[in-house]
């Protein structure tokens, strides 16, 4: 999105936006972009000033919206953040900001967008609607003044103006002719880059006249080679880019895994040519990521090796977070706690002040310090981890946050074998989820409450049971193999406490789950639940006397518990 | 919202519920008072009015929410009328029309007509919401049944699901219009717009199902009247019958489907229809009796039982096959729009290359134009054509059509096109996502393959509007530039100021001419024929994204958008064919009972036998189960003249489907009724309450000509006698039963008499207790058959 703002300078718009406040908007993006708000504001702050005295309507909308940017990023660091993980939620909104700059940032949009739908800024206009979209996706709308009964306050996100905000942004790419301070430039790049491609172009038409199959060259087609330069200004593509981005990102926490995979998609595909190399890294590291969660750690690895080719690792952090986060996953699936804590440690490393204050890496990496301690069974100080990181998500106001670390909070409870304890705060969690229709987290909130309960006893069960069926719909759809393994696990496990239920009479409703889930496990190598499994599918055996398949499972389970307890290879985890 | 408030008195707001037992018990009682006071008077319908009625009626059918009654008439136009017989609407769909029937909810009428397909009209104001073909040939009878919120259970609840879609998109779009926003008449429009989306939205609220069956034996199913999910043709079922330890298999050959009836928690479907039996096992045993009326019981305990599966399944597909219709109607329409302006622009522009080879100065066409470009000089021709033939109005009117045109494929796609694939993708997602869980939806047909196929190609499709907008965007912006290039220099020959004209970019008018002036890139991504060449490149890059997960079928960029939709409905109709079959192949027969043998002369006139079948709720279940409840079927027939050797007699028998599948449960009984001979029966109809309404006409022979009856007979007040269902022995078992005499002045019931001669049809409306009765003087008669009604509402409100 950095092109937005440069290109307000163009040399021939200086009747149109003036000189000097043009050089003091783009001095305040750097800044901003950088990481030194302080400065940045000065300058937008000079720019105001310029720009009312020059009675510039044009440059006083895009400073707005150079403001709210900052405004949306203040506080936080200046790395175009990425953070991905089931546990984080994160991505590259940052906002951590406390309510009343929140509040001042909405009012700041919205004038933004007024003021740019006025004057016809259309590249300014989408830059806002993509704006509000972010900050719909994690902000409940309050209407600014409300009063008496009457005021109503739905205190839920509304996903829908989402949509649509990302729909209006999207018109751009329709309406970039009428934007009001794009000119055509007549500098003669087109002419430089057709006279290039003219006599490849002939070229190729007469042979593929003679082609047997008929072949349509379409000259206008971003992906034939030799198609004309578009006059579609970079930045304009790079704006509709980012709300297809933008749309994945959505998709990511409304939890739906098939929609962020097209989104993602369709930028990667088509925007790819347009695209700053931090948003294109961006694309695939939500790729590599699904990978990750649907398709197991091999695949990502796989994936990941290419992306490196493509962005080097020294210009591009994001690539750099992603190959840690995946390695620390794997790590801890697998069992391999040294090599855990010793990534986690890299992870304090990169979130401690040196290079600015990333709140989003800083909870990242105490919310996996937290998991790790619990893979380690140190229960209180797992604890004690996350009950400090929800502290400061709640001072930062950072509710999406909020909802996950309760429910690691939840889990930790369940681990230690204090379900009373834990059923708060899967509750709590549940509830936050609900609020910001965070549906995926909300399902593994609820499926959490179901072991909780099955963990009280077993007159228990049915309730447990209802709750996971309510949870299936989308676990099976949208959430990775490790949730879908574990709730296939919760799902059994009902059905065994339940004293009314009778595995002889239908085996199919245990084993089936069970089976399920040992496949997903296989491709995850989450040595701990897939010797949960064979554990069940053992006993279940038994139960029905076919002793072959019972000896068959426990020898499963022998396999995978002692490849947890002796961690051989533990080098292995680094490399991939 | 509804344009019609109830017309009956308003304290009959709430809806009306089927009585529980006691309400029965208590209107029965009620009602035998008021039959007995009646009996006193004489009158016991009142008689609500009698009107002239200039058609001659074929088929009527009260709406079961609101007091409208739709008639069709016999030259096949369809008639709405009021209560108070005002009329609202009037219809000629065109098409001979065959049946008739309400949704459940009453806001759509269905139409059954004489090719096979069903129509669906919206009541408010008779608008056409849909049509499917779903038969060949005439569908002869419909029945539209919706689930009883009483045979929920608690498993339901447990297994509820939310459709996220409208929590988190808008309103999803509808077909684009021709025209955009500048017709006249938009108000208007949009009226049907949002009929168009109350339909898809509130039909879907419970789970229903609409049977049509036809002429030739074939009985369809859809969900919400627009999902077709069953299709099964009697001719090929096979009929087993267990006849004294034996099993026995049949057929039927010609059937002709006349009635059928889903019972109310779809758990058992009904069916008269005639046909040949024929014994699968012993060919040789058919005979000319055994060609006759059967009675079929056919297993429909997977629409009950998988109810909560095919609801949400349905509800996802019936809302993307909507998108997919307004896909289809925004890539024609497109097309449409844009070969238009185009054609304008050909017509007036096809001179210009020919005319810059002939009279190039340059070797090559283009030179000469560029000289221009850059004010050299023109050549003689090439200004005539400029200045005269094309001239600064036919530029400008050429300009606005484009513009035009580009600014309505600009709104199509961006308010119809795109929204309509993200929702179709999103439902997509969610439809994978339940193909996932298996143990609930496999057997249902939801195939988890096929759907991660569909969802691929919704992908591609979503690239590939992508790669149409930005290709149209470009082409727009080429467009407008040269067009405003040419107008300057037609001002620039014709010495005139040029400062209104807006600046151009001349690199791009040459990239125009050299590209676009011959050549329309628009057009071919809007056909389907056409395969791209595209480059190296990009080839790589699609291939790398493989890796990433990306889409497997590397070839799609080498599609149009129209190539990539009609792939995309293909294997979208793949997918969805998978539940039709496995929902087809698990509807059973179960039971037989053959009625009167019918000779092959009058075979044809059998369909129109009066016949009604209804289910009624059990009377004494209680000891089970309160949650289950089950039902009891009535068959009430009239037995046409000289078969099994009877004349004037009518048959009503009952627990057919019950006495089909388990010992314990009552058997199969019934009685024969015999008309006094003077009378004839014209039509009947099963009542609430296990009453019959019996339209009775005189004969012409006799001294009653022109005096009718209707009787209304509380069957529980008569004797049935249980007969015997096994045969072949003797195939029409209804011989045995005890044959009554109906005498008309006796307290079987309540009779009244009419002054007209009628016909067909008789309408009773079991909701609202009238009946409408069609004399053969084209008169309406509407009768109120329930005098009490009102009280025994508030006594209904009171209980619940």
């Amino acid at each position: 999105m950095q092109g937005l703002f440069s290109r307000s300078l163009s040399p021939h718009q200086d009747n149109i936006v003036g000189k000097y406040e043009s050089a003091l908007l783009c001095l305040g993006n750097l800044h901003c972009y950088f990481g030194h708000p302080k400065k940045a504001l000065e300058a937008f702050t000079e720019a105001v000033r310029v720009s009312q005295m020059n009675n510039d309507d044009s440059c006083l909308a895009y400073i707005l919206g150079a403001i709210s940017n900052l405004l949306s990023k203040i506080g936080i660091s200046s790395t175009v953040g990425l953070i991905g993980s089931r546990y984080s939620l994160g991505n590259n909104i940052g906002l951590g900001t406390p309510l009343s700059i929140q509040q001042q940032l909405l009012v700041l949009l919205k004038r933004s967008l007024k003021r740019a739908d006025m004057l016809k800024l259309t590249s300014l206009l989408s830059f806002d609607h993509i704006s509000l979209a972010k900050f719909d996706l994690k902000h409940v709308q309050r209407p600014l003044v409300s009063f008496g009964p009457n005021g109503s306050t739905k205190l839920r996100t509304c996903p829908a103006d989402v949509c649509k905000n990302l729909r209006l942004s999207s018109h751009v790419l329709s309406d970039f002719g009428t934007d009001g301070l794009s000119i055509a430039n007549d500098n003669g790049s087109f002419s430089t880059s057709w006279l290039r491609n003219l006599s490849d172009a002939s070229s190729s038409w007469h042979s593929s006249s003679t082609k047997p199959r008929k072949l349509i060259t379409n000259d206008f087609d971003n992906f034939h080679f030799h198609a004309q330069p578009s006059p579609i200004p970079t930045s304009v593509l790079q704006l509709a880019g980012s709300a297809y981005l933008m749309r994945a990102t959505a998709w990511e926490h409304y939890g739906s895994a098939p929609m962020v995979r097209m989104n993602t998609l369709v930028y990667a595909t088509c925007f790819a040519d347009a695209a700053s190399s931090s948003e294109l890294s961006l694309a695939y590291v939500k790729l590599i990521e699904q990978l990750a969660v649907f398709k197991g750690y091999s695949a990502a690895f796989c994936a990941l090796k290419l992306a490196e080719e493509k962005f080097p690792s020294s210009t591009n952090s994001q690539i750099h977070l992603l190959k840690m986060q995946l390695l620390h996953e794997r790590a801890l699936h697998r069992g391999h706690l040294r090599i855990a804590q010793q990534i986690c440690d890299e992870f304090g490393v990169l979130s401690s002040s040196v290079s600015g204050v990333d709140i989003e890496l800083k909870t990242e990496a105490s919310l996996r310090r937290a998991r790790t301690l619990l893979a380690a069974k140190q229960f209180s100080q797992a604890a004690a981890v996350a009950n400090s990181l929800f502290t400061t998500c709640y001072k930062y106001n950072m509710q999406v946050e909020n909802a996950s670390v309760l429910l690691l909070l939840a889990e930790i409870h369940r681990k230690s074998d204090n379900a009373v304890l834990g059923l708060p705060y899967a509750l709590a969690s549940q509830s936050f989820c609900k609020s910001f229709n965070l549906d995926l987290l909300e399902a593994s909130a609820t499926l959490t409450l179901a072991e909780l309960w099955l963990a009280l006893g077993s007159n228990h069960a049915k309730r447990a049971l209802s709750l996971v069926y309510q949870s299936l719909p989308m676990i099976l759809g949208h959430g990775g193999l490790e949730l879908r393994a574990r709730s296939q696990i919760v799902l059994a496990k009902c059905h065994l406490t339940d004293p009314e239920f009778s595995v002889s009479e239908d085996p199919c409703a245990v084993l089936d789950p069970l089976n399920q889930a040992a496949e997903d496990l296989q491709v995850l190598e989450y040595h701990e639940m897939a010797a949960e499994v064979y554990y069940l599918k053992a006993m279940t055996y038994n139960h029905l006397g076919k002793e072959y398949e019972r000896e068959e499972a426990a020898a499963r389970f022998k396999e995978h518990v002692t490849a947890l307890e002796n961690p051989r290879d533990e080098e292995d985890s680094l490399v991939y | 919202l509804s344009l019609f408030p109830p017309v009956r008195p308003p304290k009959k707001t709430s809806p009306k519920k089927p009585p529980t037992k006691q309400q029965a018990a208590m209107a029965e009682e009620q009602m035998e008072e008021a039959s007995s006071s009646a009996a006193a008077s004489g009158t016991p319908f009142q008689l609500q009015f009698d009107k002239p009625i200039p058609f001659q009626i074929k088929l009527a059918e009260w709406n079961p929410e609101k007091d409208l009654l739709a008639m069709v008439t016999d030259d096949s136009k369809v008639l709405l009328h009021r209560f108070n017989w005002q009329r609202l609407w009037t219809i000629s769909p065109g098409k001979c029309i065959t049946s008739i029937c309400w949704s459940p909810d009453g806001k759509i009428v269905a139409l059954g007509t004489e090719d096979g397909f069903v129509l669906l009209h919206d009541v408010e104001n008779g608008k056409m919401l849909r049509s499917i073909k779903s038969h060949d040939v005439a569908i002869i009878c419909l029945n539209w049944a919706e689930d009883e919120p009483l045979s929920r259970t608690d498993k339901e609840d447990l297994l509820s699901y939310e459709d996220r879609t409208t929590r988190f998109f808008p309103p999803a779009p509808v077909m684009p219009r021709i025209g955009g926003l500048n017709s006249g008449d938009t108000g208007l429009a949009d009226e049907n717009e949002e009929a168009i989306q109350a339909f898809s939205s509130a039909s879907c609220q419970r789970f229903n199902i609409l049977c049509t069956g036809d002429k030739d034996g074939c009985i369809c199913f859809s969900i919400f009247g627009i999902f077709p999910i069953g299709k099964i043709n009697i001719n090929k079922v096979p009929i087993h019958v267990q006849s004294s330890g034996k099993r026995t298999s049949y057929r039927l050959q010609d059937v002709s489907i006349s009635k059928v009836s889903l019972s109310r928690n779809l758990h058992q479907l009904v069916l008269l229809c005639s046909g040949k039996l024929i014994n699968t096992d012993n060919l040789s045993l058919s005979n000319d009796l055994s060609v006759g009326v059967h009675c079929l019981h056919l297993d429909t305990s997977i629409f009950s039982n998988r109810k909560n599966e095919l609801h949400q399944v349905s509800q996802q597909a019936s809302s993307i096959q909507d998108l997919v219709e307004v896909v289809r109607a925004s890539i024609s329409m497109m097309s449409k729009q844009w070969s238009n302006a185009m054609n304008l622009f050909h017509e007036k522009f096809s001179a210009l290359p020919s005319l810059l080879t002939a009279h190039g100065m340059e070797s090559s066409s283009e030179d000469e134009f560029m000289s221009l470009l850059f004010g050299t000089h023109t050549s003689p021709a090439l200004h005539q054509f400029l200045v005269s033939s094309l001239g600064e109005a036919g530029l400008k009117r050429i300009a606005k059509t484009i513009e035009s045109a580009g600014r309505e494929l600009r709104i199509v796609v961006s308010e119809h096109l795109q929204p309509a694939v993200e929702i179709i993708s999103f439902r997509l997602a969610e439809l994978r996502g339940l193909a996932r869980w298996r143990s609930r939806f496999q057997n249902i047909g939801l195939d988890e393959k096929l759907m991660d196929g569909v969802t691929e190609r919704v992908g591609m499709l979503v690239v590939q509007v992508e790669r149409f907008s930005r290709v149209a965007a470009t082409v727009l912006y080429l467009f407008q530039n040269f067009l405003s290039w040419v107008l300057k220099c037609v001002k620039i020959l014709l010495s005139e100021p040029t400062d209104q004209v807006p600046s151009t970019n001349s690199e791009l008018v040459v990239i125009f001419l050299k590209f676009l002036l011959d050549k329309d890139p628009i057009k071919q991504l809007l056909e389907t024929d056409q395969i791209f060449e595209w480059d190296i490149d990009t080839a790589k890059h699609v291939e790398h994204l493989v890796v990433f997960g990306g889409f497997t079928d590397t070839k799609f960029l080498e599609r149009s958008l129209a190539k990539q939709f009609s792939e995309l409905e293909e294997s979208l109709k793949e997918a969805f064919l998978m539940p039709f079959t496995t929902v087809s192949s698990q509807i059973h027969c179960q039971g037989l009972l053959p009625l009167y043998p019918v000779t092959s002369s009058d075979a044809l006139s059998s369909t129109s036998t009066p016949a009604s079948i209804a289910f009624y709720k059990q009377d004494k279940d209680s000891q089970h189960n309160a949650s289950s409840y089950s039902s009891t079927d009535y068959i009430c027939f009239k037995i046409p003249d000289g078969s099994l050797n009877l004349r004037n007699f009518v048959a009503v028998i009952k627990d057919f489907c019950n006495s089909c599948s388990t010992s314990n449960t009552p058997s199969l009984s019934g009685f024969l009724l015999h008309i006094p001979v003077e009378y004839e029966c014209v039509d009947l109809s099963l009542y609430k309450d296990n009453q019959v309404v019996l339209l009775l006409s005189g004969k012409s022979s006799s001294e009653n000509a022109g005096r009718s009856w209707m009787v209304m007979l509380q069957t529980e007040n008569l004797s049935f006698s249980q007969f015997s269902r096994t045969f072949p022995a003797n195939y029409y078992n209804l011989q045995e039963l005890e044959a009554l005499e109906l005498q008309l002045d006796t307290d079987y019931g309540k009779v009244r008499s009419v002054p007209h001669p009628l016909s067909t049809p008789l309408a009773v409306s079991a909701s609202r207790g009238v009946a409408c009765i069609f004399s053969s003087r084209r008169h309406a008669l509407v009768y109120i058959l329930d005098e009490d009604e009102d009280e025994d509402e508030d006594e209904g409100s009171e209980m619940e």
